[in-house]
């Protein structure tokens, strides 16, 4: 995982954000999506001589992994629909049916085509395919999703481990990255805990007027990085860190296996102390 | 008084920038922080917001016997972009330089080649930036403006809550005309839910400052799909909490939200939209496929829904259509509201719950006017009942949902026109100096009021669709009975 630490404080109010916070906490899977989206974009896709996209393009491929339906236009009144997760199929035509699903499917296409970033694929008009819903991202469907990228382009995931933080960022916040560790094996940092590890503190309020509970925050963030005690462990300069003008990037390109482990340079504020519930 | 917008997006780093290196040709400008023009070469694609970046650069560079500083990362923030000519203004790294004096070598024989960059990579770092003294001053309105590189997958709360200390007028999030989405899924700037795990919400929320003046705050033209995760624990995608006054007041408008399962515990409501809040409003957002979370004891679900009694808020032109439960004990609500004279209901499609449409929260009816609903619960005079999702919108297939209206929906100039504003006490929603932003723009970008249309109740206008009409047809058909 990746982590954006902030440096600095305005004021000692844990509402505010304090020195050492963890602002944004990335996963794995969350940065590889990212560059395979930028590498996939619609802008590079270009259109082919009927104004549709190519059903070559990396685009497509891109579609094609990340989507749960798949639409292919049969003739001027039916949509076949795939649902490319059980491989299901069915017909959607102007005739509802059971679910109350109906398309006029001419309509549809004239209103989608007007959008210069349109993701509809074809080679000839009549046979419009497009995509819709979303496959599970996860390590084993972006595993799939790069190898389809390195087949049929220059682009390796090898070079898209990293968050494109921008050197705003990186000069007036400190980027590091950590692993997991289970039964002394490196593991990957779930959504989840990343999610978590980038969330604030809160507690019950009072009650709302129909009795349900209500939150309310007491800290900005729950877990801060105490970056000036570890200048050591994260390879840093801390007076560095603490000079705006200064870029300081402390994510590691090297063994996973030779990272910080997320347990040892995390703090949970409340359980330290720093926050008092 | 000024607006300083800033850009957010992924093309962020000299590897995959948003313009690559520039040639400098000539700067005019003076100051410091050093504000002024640089023109480059050739026409690069750059927006107001990015910044120009030099990457590894030396400055300060003496005259006799050469010799400069460095090197080091500067940045400048682009103010305004004329085809070869940028405004920007100096902001970190170096020197407080003229762009032409920085170099690309120790000698300062040869200029650098600056890149144009994204200026944050996240709305949680554009949040933290708003108590940056650097950027904003008293008074200014900080915009974040959102770009399509790259999907947002996002697994913590995106908060819109800095800046009370450096006085802002208004924090705005929005998206630039060329990157929105077009009223339907996938089309503009997107947003996904990152796992089931997550509970990451879009929070406007109001933080007591040093400053004298109170923040306004904005969410507007973002897709947000939740991707079906069933998310146990997790009670709402949006959180409107910043209102207090008008001075502070909230606002999201122009979403696409979808794909929801909400998981909030025993005793509690979802939310798609939840208010917490006075001086609210919610306009022109298309909400569907909204649901509890498979095995969720929560009470149920609503797609806008208030969860205390405020008042000075405006519900106004959306599109609400399947809101349902994962079991039968639980209510799937469209829009439920406190009945109170300062709360207004306006212009909404509510189609498709697995309860009621639309619901007061205390036992009366809704104060309200022009709505729709699929059963016979749209308030207010002028509403419409018993409507039908497959006669109202484009498509209403899974996975292909486009909730535009189609020709006969009972929607077409049906709704109240709100014109440039609509007043609830002495404050004027919508309106120029009291409001972030105006009720007319519908979910395609049509202005209905300077266009003079007929209103059509909802998130869209078409002005496109025919009405037919039950009236003229039913009259054919019986003609055609005798």
């Amino acid at each position: 995982m990746e982590v954006l630490v902030k440096v600095g404080t305005v004021t000692p109010d844990q509402k505010y954000y304090q020195d050492g916070d963890i602002v944004a906490a990335m996963s794995a899977v969350q940065i590889e999506y990212c560059h395979a989206e930028m590498a996939c974009h619609v802008d590079k896709a270009g259109f082919n001589g009927v104004g549709l996209r190519d059903v070559d393009s990396l685009l497509y491929r891109y579609m094609e992994k990340t989507s749960k339906y798949k639409f292919i236009r049969l003739n001027s009144n039916e949509v076949k629909r795939i649902n490319l997760l059980t491989v299901e199929e069915d017909i959607i035509s102007t005739t509802p049916n059971a679910d109350g699903e109906a398309i006029n499917v001419a309509q549809f296409l004239r209103r989608r085509l007007v959008n210069k970033r349109h993701k509809i694929f074809g080679g000839r008009q009549g046979q419009e395919i497009w995509y819709g819903g979303n496959a599970p991202r996860d390590r084993d469907h972006s595993d799939v999703l790069w190898n389809e990228i390195e087949a049929h382009s220059d682009n390796l995931k090898a070079n898209c481990c990293n968050w494109p933080f921008t050197p705003l960022e990186k000069s007036g916040f400190l980027p590091l990255n950590c692993c997991g560790h289970k039964q002394g094996e490196v593991v990957e940092v779930s959504d989840g805990t990343c999610g978590e590890r980038a969330s604030s503190v809160k507690v019950e309020g009072e009650p709302d007027e129909d009795g349900r509970s209500t939150q309310v925050m007491v800290a900005k963030k729950k877990w801060q990085i105490p970056y000036w005690d570890l200048a050591v462990e994260l390879g840093i300069d801390v007076s560095e860190v603490r000079d705006k003008d200064k870029k300081v990037d402390a994510r590691s390109s090297g063994d996973k296996h030779d990272w910080n482990h997320m347990d040892d340079i995390h703090v949970d504020k409340v359980a330290a102390g720093i926050v008092i519930l | 008084m000024a607006t300083v917008i800033t850009s957010i997006g992924s093309k962020s780093t000299t590897g995959d920038p948003v313009n690559g290196q520039m040639t400098m040709i000539s700067n005019t400008g003076s100051g410091t922080p050093w504000t002024g023009t640089l023109v480059v070469g050739s026409a690069p694609t750059a927006n107001v917001g990015d910044m120009v970046f030099f990457d590894n650069v030396y400055y300060n560079c003496g005259g006799f016997g050469g010799g400069c500083s460095g090197p080091a990362d500067i940045i400048y923030l682009i103010t305004a972009v004329s085809s070869t000519t940028l405004t920007i203004k100096y902001i970190s790294g170096g020197a407080n330089s003229a762009p032409m004096d920085l170099k690309a070598n120790s000698m300062g024989s040869s200029n650098a080649q600056p890149y144009v960059l994204r200026f944050y990579s996240t709305i949680n770092t554009w949040n933290t930036g708003l108590n940056d003294s650097v950027l904003y001053t008293l008074n200014d309105i900080a915009q974040g403006e959102l770009y399509k590189d790259s999907d947002f997958t996002i697994n913590t709360t995106q908060s819109n809550s800095g800046g009370q200390d450096t006085g802002l007028l208004d924090a705005r999030i929005t998206v630039p005309s060329s990157q929105r989405h077009d009223g339907t899924a996938g089309s503009g700037v997107k947003f996904k839910l990152a796992s089931s795990a997550n509970c990451a919400y879009f929070n406007l929320n109001y933080n007591t400052g040093t400053a004298s003046n109170d923040v306004r705050r904005l969410f507007e033209w973002i897709e947000y799909d939740g991707q079906s995760y069933g998310q146990a624990g997790c009670r709402r995608p949006v959180y409107l909490a910043a209102g207090g006054s008008y001075d502070y007041y909230g606002e999201v408008n122009h979403w696409i939200l979808h794909n929801f399962e909400l998981g909030i515990g025993s005793n509690n409501m979802n939310y798609g939209i939840q208010i917490n809040a006075q001086y609210s409003c919610a306009h022109n957002n298309i909400i569907y496929d909204i649901t509890t979370e498979s095995g969720s004891a929560a009470d149920g679900v609503k797609a806008i829904g208030m969860s205390q009694d405020n008042n000075n808020i405006l519900i106004c032109n959306n599109t609400v259509y399947n809101i349902q439960t994962d079991s039968s004990g639980q209510d799937g609500i469209g829009i439920a509201l406190y009945d109170d004279h300062r709360i207004k209901c306006i212009n909404n499609i509510v189609v498709s719950c697995a309860d009621d449409c639309f619901s007061n929260s205390d036992g009366s009816e809704i104060d309200g006017n022009n709505n729709l609903s699929s059963d016979s619960t749209a308030p207010g005079s002028n509403s419409v009942t018993g409507a039908s999702a497959a006669d109202l919108f484009e498509n209403i297939t899974a996975g292909s949902e486009d909730l535009h209206l189609k020709d006969e929906a009972e929607a077409l100039r049906a709704g109240a026109d709100l014109g440039t504003g609509y007043t609830i006490g002495s404050n004027v929603f919508g309106g120029t100096t009291t409001s972030i932003t105006t009720l007319n723009i519908d979910i395609d970008g049509r202005n209905r009021d300077s266009e003079g249309d007929d209103w059509d109740i909802g998130a869209d206008q078409c002005e496109d669709c025919s009405e037919g009409g039950a009236v003229t047809n039913t009259a054919f058909m019986i003609f055609m009975d005798m």
